[in-house]
């Protein structure tokens, strides 16, 4: 980071030192702005909009990134390691040879056994009174409070009320405090155990404190960091609690290492695997902050803003090349003059410099103020939307994000890139500048130049198979092969390269497209591989390309003295096309993504209705010795107001020799009113209709029905329609002298598949509930009711009426209302970002007209005098700015919906989602998009077709 | 065939006006080749911007084979021009993304002309204009005598009856100028257009019929020449 600071601080000096000593360089700097003030506000507010955009991406990044890492430093602290035994406890004696190696390396600076278990907690007085709406599971932990202050670096402090808890006394973490309005003084009830005894007598305790810390005070064990909160037991009482077989066994030992793994210091880490390595205790190892840190990088929500934030960044740099390439062609024939008139070659490409630096530092300040706007705006969204998500109460886990937060850092790269990018491509292209013949550059003609392998070219071919013949990972395989593609045709085959670069791109697009991976990384290079390949064919096949648009617009009046101008100027200006081509694909390209992706989402949701759970409108389950929810009995169902059918179901856990087989047992109900079409039947079925085979399937036992998943493609378990197999029924069984499981052999036969059923009811086959077995096996099972509502209206009062009676139900209608909430939240707020985004592409394209309006002028004097009239000047502007704008969201479609399909083949995995593709949403974005860029270039077009043909006269200007 | 009446001309910036042209009276007659001379600033280019239509005159007429082409809408005289004139400009002012031969026949296609006649016609002046061979070139493959012929034949594809020059040779060598010059007065003899051509340069004259010196936007000579 100190880089960019030294490279910013010793720019400014040159900069300044410049300042005074070449009064004049900065008077011709000065006047090139003053001299054309709205293409230098153009300038100005293009260079403003890229560095925003890079600033709010890193922003982004930046405020998501401080929420994961608070959030892990909120649960964890000092905590880096977590060793553990859930069943039988870790024996503390086992790892002191572990513990003392560590210690006397000096790589750890503290080691703290802990208990805990999870425990039913709710208001005293409410498990007698069977009033189970009120329980919460929470976490009760418990550890040597004295000891525990030497934990870590940051010793932590830990109360006097805690360390003096009676046994009859608690602690509970603020969280959980807030939620069951809980204050000092009141008192709760810990049901421990889910025998009759231990809920009608529970144990009763008094919050002493309310805790609000970090880290070991705030730690609820292990992967809980989801949950309701934590209570802090006197260590004694807690030691009666969990029972371990000898004295020196705990739940967990948690270690913590010397150095902040968060913060990037991970000296110690592989020092200390090794050692744990070595000793390999017999117990599970976390690896606590940098598995979740792990976990967090690697998920989608991850995804999405790295993936944002590139785009934005690549789409800034574009931004930003293509002005200042621009600016340095201008600025060409000036310099050509300059020259002449007797400027050394460093001087006259200082002026042009200096010009450059003035934009960029006027530029600066407003660019840093408008990303953070920017991304605090986006972000807010997001908090908004995860809040209002949370508030559901449905869903745990749904991260509640944080505080906008950016760091200097991240201002600093982007003011850097900001100035730096335009610094370095000026300074670059004036030298190309002055290598320029004088009198071309005067007379404002290129130099021509007989094309020619170039020796770089010939190492980037190098470099490009040694990257793709290196054994590594998916990305420089791909990279390298694009090097090869792109300087084959320059170097080995130098003289059909023209022939094969029209179709060479295809060839790394194709091997992104067919390259099976279910990594997110790799695709999200895929996504760009596939979007920069369809730009770079586009450009190759340009001459192609803009004859069908000739074609299209050859109707028009005057049509060929107009396409003859408007459809060379982007064929010769490839460059220049290209860059707006960028522009536009890029946002496009996203916009398309973001579009796509969540619409085959949210339309599966919505196509599922039927099949989510069967045509059902509910379901309600229970967990056998899940306390916070006893089993409704028939009767219990029946005095339910406003309920349609129901039935029960019985999830079972079954197995052949090798696999694992869930079952799930349904009654009648099930097979009398589920809306299930099938795929395929065994032939005894022939000719029957769909209700009289679920009949067929209610009455034969032995017969299943399979979802198409199932037998289609399973990695798991290859079983086809008419197969028959055993299984074994698993009962587990808890008695006094512990767990034991139970078997019972069954034979399943697959006689029917049924199609378009998702994953979330059934995960193998359906049986009907006059197996035999059941009713051995359906004490231990999870199970529940299926239920339909009499009237779609009753969802609310029949949801409270099993409220009431302790029972939590799911609706069809929550599940798809909560998934169209999260995506159309989400894809809000990414438009929301990119929209923005489309901005660059409209100052990039204002640019480029009002540049080239001001670089054509002498042209258009010209056609004017050979007889073009105003309206046919303003057509060819009006068709070369379509051209490029028409293309760019051409390849950004083509590319994104490519790019949407291996998405969708990713969350498609091996379950049931149709591609469904929202072709009115796309076409109203591209149409919407392409009316607002052409407007933005009327302006410049109108000037330009406004030039008189006396301009083409004068001999200077 | 070209008359102007009491052509006058006057700039008007913020600060001051400048009379460009003063109750210019001329009259140039078909088929001859016109140098208007004069030092730089003196009104050479004004005169011929009013003439060919491309700059509204203050005050006066220009009647153009009996057309008063100021009573015309800007529209019409466009259309006037595209029919009747061709342009020589001393900075070529070729279109750099069209080959020779696309700038050639640009004028033709504009009259619409289809483009396979067009072509035909234009490859038969690039080759009067001796540069068959660079029909496919670019512009900034041309040398500076190749880029002004490739702009003569423009001028004169599209058949028009009167070539007005700026300055034609001003970016040229006197060699290349010389060669340009005698070209055009092949291409006068052969096709009996008219050509008026603005100069500073007292050699060109020797070249054409007639010449009108110019001084302080007035005409303070006009004189036959004896042409080479
Ligand atoms: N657009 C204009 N605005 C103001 N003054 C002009 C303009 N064009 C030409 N002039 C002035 O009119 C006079 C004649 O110019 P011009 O016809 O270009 O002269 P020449 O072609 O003989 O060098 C000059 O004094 C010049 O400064
Ligand atoms: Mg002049």
């Amino acid at each position: 980071m100190s880089i960019f600071i030294t490279v910013i601080i010793i720019l400014g000096i040159i900069f300044v030192s410049g300042l005074i000593s070449n009064k004049i360089l900065i008077k011709m700097a000065f006047r090139n702005i003053f001299r054309k003030k709205n293409e230098a506000l153009l300038m100005m507010i293009g260079s403003m909009i890229s560095m925003a955009f890079i600033i709010g991406a890193l922003g982004l990044n930046d405020s998501f990134n401080n929420f994961v890492y608070k959030s892990i430093e909120n649960n964890l602290g000092e905590i880096d390691y977590v060793i553990y035994d859930r069943e039988n406890g870790v024996d503390a004696d086992e790892l002191s040879d572990m513990i003392d190696e560590l210690q006397s390396e000096d790589y750890i600076d503290g080691v703290l056994p802990i208990y805990y278990k999870f425990f039913p907690v709710t208001k005293a007085g409410d498990s007698k009174k069977m009033n189970f709406t009120n329980f919460k599971q929470l976490s009760v932990v418990s550890f040597d409070y004295e000891k525990a202050v030497y934990f870590g670096m940051n010793k932590p402090e830990i109360p006097d009320e805690i360390k003096n808890l009676k046994e009859n006394e608690v602690a509970v973490t603020s969280d959980y405090s807030v939620s069951s309005g809980f204050s000092v003084g009141d008192q709760i009830d810990i049901i421990q155990g889910t025998d009759p005894m231990s809920l009608l007598f529970p144990k009763k305790y008094t919050i002493k404190y309310i805790i609000d810390k970090k880290g070991i005070m705030n730690y609820r064990g292990f992967n809980s960091e989801g949950f309701n909160g934590a209570v802090y037991l006197n260590y004694n009482a807690m030691k009666k609690i969990v029972k371990y077989s000898s004295e020196n066994r705990y739940t967990e030992v948690l270690i913590s290492a010397k150095g902040d793994i968060l913060g990037g210091n991970r000296d110690y880490s592989d020092k200390i695997n090794d050692i744990i390595n070595k000793y390999s205790p017999g117990y599970g190892i976390s690896y606590a902050k940098a598995d979740r840190l792990e976990s967090v990088s690697s998920g989608e929500v991850t995804f999405v803003f790295i993936f944002l934030s590139v785009f934005a960044i690549i789409a800034g740099i574009v931004l930003l090349l293509n002005m200042y390439d621009m600016l340095i062609s201008e600025r060409k024939r000036e310099l050509g003059i300059l020259r002449a008139g007797g400027f050394s070659k460093k001087w006259a490409r200082l002026t042009v410099f200096y010009e450059s630096i003035f934009y960029t530092l006027f530029s600066v300040p407003f660019g840093v103020i408008f990303g953070i706007i920017l991304s605090r705006f986006t972000f807010s969204r997001v908090t908004n939307l995860t809040s209002g998500l949370s508030d559901l109460n449905i869903l745990s886990g749904v991260p509640i994000f944080d505080k906008f937060y950016i760091s200097i850092n991240s201002v600093l790269i982007g003011s850097a890139v900001g100035i730096i990018l335009p610094v370095i491509i000026t300074y670059f292209y004036t030298f190309t500048v002055n290598r320029l013949n004088i009198v071309n550059a005067i007379k404002d003609v290129k130099d021509y130049r007989k094309p020619k392998s170039k020796p770089v070219y010939w190492i980037m071919l190098v470099l490009g198979i040694i990257l793709t013949l290196l054994p590594e990972n998916f990305y420089t395989k791909i990279f390298g092969i694009s090097l090869i593609m792109l300087f084959i045709p320059f170097t080995v085959f130098f003289k059909y390269r023209n022939i094969l670069n029209r179709f060479i791109p295809a060839i790394p697009m194709i091997i992104s497209f067919f390259y099976k991976s279910q990594s997110f990384i790799v695709l999200g290079e895929k996504a760009f591989i596939i979007l920069f390949a369809t730009i770079m064919l586009s450009l190759y096949n340009l001459d192609i390309l803009t004859g069908a648009f000739g074609f299209l617009f050859s109707k028009i009046k005057n049509a060929s003295p107009i396409l003859k101008i408007a459809l060379n100027y982007p064929v010769r200006n490839k460059r220049r096309t290209g860059m707006i081509i960028t522009l536009y694909s890029l946002v496009i390209f996203v916009l398309v993504i973001m579009t796509v992706v969540p619409y085959i989402q949210v339309a599966n949701l919505q196509n599922s209705k039927d099949t989510l759970f069967a045509g059902f409108d509910g379901i309600l389950v229970n967990v056998p010795g899940d306390l916070t929810g006893k089993k409704l009995s028939d009767e219990e169902m029946k005095e339910i107001e406003n309920l349609g059918a129901y039935g029960q179901f019985y999830f079972l856990t079954s197995k052949t020799e090798d696999q694992e087989v869930p079952l799930i047992v349904t009654s009648k109900t099930f097979y009398d009113v589920n809306k299930l079409s099938f795929k395929e039947t065994i032939d005894e079925f022939k000719g029957m209709s769909d209700r009289e085979i679920w009949q067929e399937l209610y009455n034969n036992p032995h017969y299943s029905v399979v979802p198409e998943f199932y037998v289609k493609d399973n990695p798991h378990f290859s079983v086809k329609l008419g197969d028959e197999f055993d299984v074994k029924i698993q009962n587990i069984v808890t008695g006094l002298l512990g767990r034991r499981t139970e078997g019972y052999d069954y034979k399943i036969k697959i006689a029917a598949v049924i199609s378009g059923v998702s994953q979330s009811l059934a995960l193998g086959p359906i049986v009907s509930d006059k197996m035999d077995v059941l009713e051995n096996v359906k004490g231990g099972s999870v199970s529940g009711y299926l239920f339909t509502l009499g009237k779609p209206s009753y969802i609310e009062s029949v949801r409270s009426a099993f409220k009431e009676k302790g029972q939590f139900s799911i609706f069809v209608d929550d599940i798809i209302g909560i998934g169209m909430r999260i995506t159309q939240g989400m894809v809000n707020i990414i438009n929301s970002f990119l929209y923005f985004g489309l901005i660059a592409g409209i100052i990039g394209i204002s640019i480029t007209v009002v540049k080239s309006v001001s670089e054509r002028k002498k042209t258009i004097g010209m056609m004017k005098s050979i007889g073009y009239g105003k309206s046919m000047i303003f057509m060819t502007f009006f068709i070369e700015n379509s051209i490029s704008i028409i293309l760019g969201i051409l390849i950004g479609i083509t590319a994104g919906t490519v790019t949407s399909y291996k998405i969708y083949e990713i969350i498609r995995g091996n379950g049931y989602l149709k591609f469904i593709y929202p072709f009115k949403d796309i076409i109203i974005m591209a149409v919407g998009i392409y009316l607002v860029s052409i407007l933005f270039t009327f302006i410049p077009s109108l000037k330009a077709s406004g030039i008189s043909a006396a301009e083409a006269m004068k001999n200077e200007d | 065939m070209i008359i102007t009446e009491n052509l006058c001309k006057i700039y008007k910036t913020k600060e001051f006006e400048v009379s460009a042209l003063k109750d210019v009276n001329i009259n140039i007659e078909k088929g001859k080749i016109i140098s208007i001379l004069g030092p730089s600033g003196s009104g050479k280019s004004t005169l011929l911007n009013c003439l060919s239509g491309i700059d509204r005159p203050t005050a006066g007429k220009v009647i153009i084979d009996g057309t008063d082409i100021y009573s015309m809408k800007d529209d019409g005289i466009t259309k006037f021009r595209a029919k009747n004139m061709g342009f020589i400009f001393q900075s070529y002012n070729l279109i750099p993304v069209l080959s020779v031969i696309e700038n050639v026949e640009l004028p033709l296609l504009v009259l619409g002309e289809n483009e396979s006649s067009a072509r035909k016609k234009s490859l038969e002046l690039i080759e009067k204009v001796g540069l068959s061979k660079r029909a496919k070139y670019f512009p900034n493959q041309l040398s500076g005598g190749e880029a002004q012929r490739v702009s003569i034949a423009r001028a004169l594809v599209a058949s028009p009856k009167i070539v007005w020059a700026d300055e034609p040779t001003g970016a040229l060598d006197t060699k290349t100028g010389k060669e340009i010059m005698s070209l055009i007065t092949d291409l006068n003899r052969e096709n009996d257009q008219t050509f008026v051509i603005v100069t500073h340069d007292q050699r060109i004259t020797a070249y054409s019929d007639e010449i009108f010196e110019m001084d302080s936007g007035e005409i303070i000579k006009m004189y036959k020449s004896e042409k080479m």
